[in-house]
């Protein structure tokens, strides 16, 4: 699984965004109120960046347009990759809801699974422990409290 | 102070966090795949409730013990842990093939851990100085001195200064959001209560050199690891010790030199002292097949490297790669302003972190020479699995700060965004630069125009800002030459030297 993309259309994208980028900070800003004293308006420092975004987009677009640079995005085992891309947002949207000591094991074995740990010992035991060793250390040790979720029940 | 410092560290139990600090940088170091920097964000979230000299002297350990334990997997499988040790490999394999594995473990220990006693002891009696003179600095100064902290993104671009700049000022605008420190005003906050405070510095970090580290693992799951070369004896001769003594500490000046260059890198550091050596050394048509010089240099050299590293960064709050930039952040996380104020304000935890460095380099020799067969076959753990672990203690870590769901989205985002990033060629450590020190960049313009009742002038007439402005246009402009001629700098000669004579190494 390997795809070649000889384009420059990222760096082309990138400078666009770039653009529209400093546009909305421009807007933005308009609403921040003045600073009385001689002290930096709140507007100021983030248009300065801005201006300095726009003119390192514009080489970027004038390189990329010029053929100067080539942008080559190669990435092995997509399915891989994305899929877990996917998990780790999964697990940020239900860790609240769901508790952390499911979404924790949950996430490590699917993770094993994509990478294509068959043997069922690890299987069960890495998501297990791993779990359990991750939340002696946080919960136990340092008292942060991770939120229970639906095993609630059991604190 | 420095005793102070050193009867602080051994009565508060420090020790013992710094024998966990190393030995966790030792692991993470022998890895292939995983980094000190990824090694530090992973530790932070557990430092948040220690005293911050402990935390950050823990945090140090464990960045000199990875850089030390990248060795140990360049020697063994002929694959550098961490780039630092890309050198190491060159005589290091050969020599463990010819069976003498443990003389190279030991040559590296001993040389890690002297070439970074020599960087510590020099950091420890160099830093107060500058920061003396650092002390004199107004707002003016500052302002120059962060912007010239800035323009190390030159260093770090990679093939196009653009693509560094553009992530520089990305993370200049990320550290933007939130209540401006000045007038109290909400910026880019999208009425968001959580981000009133600002992007959370250990979330980005965590995302961009933890995250999405791990998902290039993830990548690679399915390359075969690598069979290790067995060690039978662990140690070397007093013969071998006096023949590489002269070359460790020239390395060790080489490489804390270099370190405290911003811009540089402990990878550079290893390869400069790696030449050096093989230039001035009588048995140089050894080098490359196995001579202890070899191994003993580079190592030396990368170690004392992180040591150099630390002096700009104490002293000046100006990080020179990415390394430093983690710890900079972890600084700031833990609530420490970074900068000569640090030496007038809170000195004990300076010197208590001076020692700490100086002891987490005798522990490299203890830990290095006595552990050596265990990690080893801690090198034998099966990759993948330690991948789907790190994301689970990565992801957490990034909530647990403030236990703070917004911090997870924040690290999951910056972890994939980093990733894809890395894939095109976009350079992450100048967002973190841009994080760091975008906030100092404006408080201390907006100090300095109150000052100056509105005038801009005074960023031009003070003589030491004047210093900084030719510094930094003669930085930019060297670097902006460089990428039109694509003139090679000497260390990118050396490695690609070092490169040429690694390929004929393959077996």
């Amino acid at each position: 699984m390997e795809t070649k993309r000889k384009k420059n259309w990222i760096d082309i994208c990138v400078a666009i965004v770039l653009y529209l980028l400093s546009v909305y900070v421009f807007i933005e800003s308009s609403n921040f109120p003045e600073s009385n004293d001689n002290a930096l308006n709140p507007s100021a420092f983030p248009r300065i960046l801005c201006v300095l975004l726009c003119i390192a987009a514009t080489a970027l677009l004038i390189n990329a347009l010029r053929g100067k640079i080539t942008t080559n995005v190669t990435i092995d085992n997509k399915l891989q990759v994305f899929l877990v891309i996917g998990l780790i947002v999964l697990y940020a949207i239900f860790l609240k809801s769901v508790g952390f000591i499911l979404c924790t094991a949950v996430i490590v074995f699917l993770i094993l699974w994509l990478v294509k740990i068959r043997k069922p010992l690890p299987l069960i035991l890495i998501p297990i422990f791993g779990t359990g060793l991750i939340f002696f250390l946080f919960d136990l040790l340092l008292q942060v409290p991770l939120p229970p979720g639906l095993l609630r029940f059991l604190f | 102070m420095l005793f102070e410092g050193f009867s602080t560290i051994f009565s508060s139990g420090a020790v013992l966090y710094l024998v966990v600090g190393v030995t966790i940088g030792i692991i993470i170091g022998s890895l292939p795949g995983l980094t000190g920097t990824m090694g530090m964000t992973l530790l932070l979230p557990f430092t948040y409730s220690l005293p911050s000299d402990v935390a950050l002297g823990a945090l140090i350990g464990l960045f000199a013990g990875a850089i030390y334990g990248g060795s140990i997997a360049a020697i063994l499988l002929r694959t550098p842990g961490t780039p630092a040790a890309g050198a190491t490999l060159l005589d290091g394999y050969p020599m463990a093939k010819a069976g003498q594995a443990g003389r190279a473990l030991a040559t590296a220990t001993i040389a890690s851990a002297t070439g970074g006693l020599i960087g510590a002891l020099t950091l420890s009696f160099l830093a107060p100085l500058i920061a003396k003179v650092a002390l004199k600095f107004g707002a003016a100064e500052y302002v120059w001195l962060a912007v010239y902290g800035l323009t190390m993104i030159s260093f770090v671009s990679g093939k196009s200064l653009a693509k560094g700049y553009i992530g520089g000022l990305i993370g200049l605008l990320v550290a933007t959001i939130g209540i401006d420190p000045i007038t109290g005003v909400f910026r880019f906050t999208f009425d968001s209560m959580n981000l009133m405070g600002g992007i959370s510095i250990q979330a980005m970090l965590i995302g961009l050199f933890a995250v999405a580290a791990a998902l290039n693992s993830i990548e690679e799951y399915d390359k075969p690891q690598i069979k290790q070369i067995k060690i039978k004896k662990v140690g070397i001769s007093l013969k071998d010790g006096i023949r590489i003594l002269p070359h460790v500490i020239k390395s060790a000046f080489i490489g804390t030199f270099i370190g405290a260059i911003p811009g540089t890198g402990t990878d550079i550091a290893a390869f400069l002292s790696y030449g050096e050596a093989k230039r001035s050394s009588k048995n140089s048509e050894k080098f490359g097949k196995g001579a202890i010089e070899g191994i003993a240099a580079p190592e030396a050299g990368n170690n004392a490297c992180v040591n150099g590293a630390l002096i700009p960064m104490f002293t000046l709050g100006i990080p020179g790669e990415a390394g430093t930039a983690v710890l900079l952040g972890a600084l700031m996380v833990l609530g420490l302003q970074p900068g000569p104020l640090l030496f007038r304000d809170s000195p004990e935890v300076i010197y208590s972190v001076f020692a700490s460095t100086i002891t987490s380099n005798l522990l490299i020799i203890l830990l290095g020479l006595l552990g050596a067969r265990i990690f080893a076959k801690i090198l034998k753990l099966p990759k993948n699995m330690v991948t789907a672990v790190i994301f689970a203690l990565a992801l957490t870590g990034a909530f647990a700060m403030r236990n703070n769901v917004l911090d997870l989205f924040t690290a999951a985002f910056a972890g994939i965004i980093g990733y894809f990033m890395t894939k095109a060629d976009y350079p992450v450590a100048p967002v973190l630069l841009g994080i760091i020190l975008g906030p100092t960049v404006e408080q201390n313009l907006s100090r300095a125009l109150l000052i100056s009742g509105g005038s801009f002038s005074i960023l031009f007439t003070r003589p030491i800002s004047i210093g900084f402005i030719v510094i930094i246009a003669l930085t930019l402009f060297s670097h902006f030459r460089r990428q039109r001629k694509k003139k090679k700098s000497r260390a990118d000669i050396i490695a690609e030297e070092v490169a040429a004579e690694t390929a004929h190494l393959e077996d």
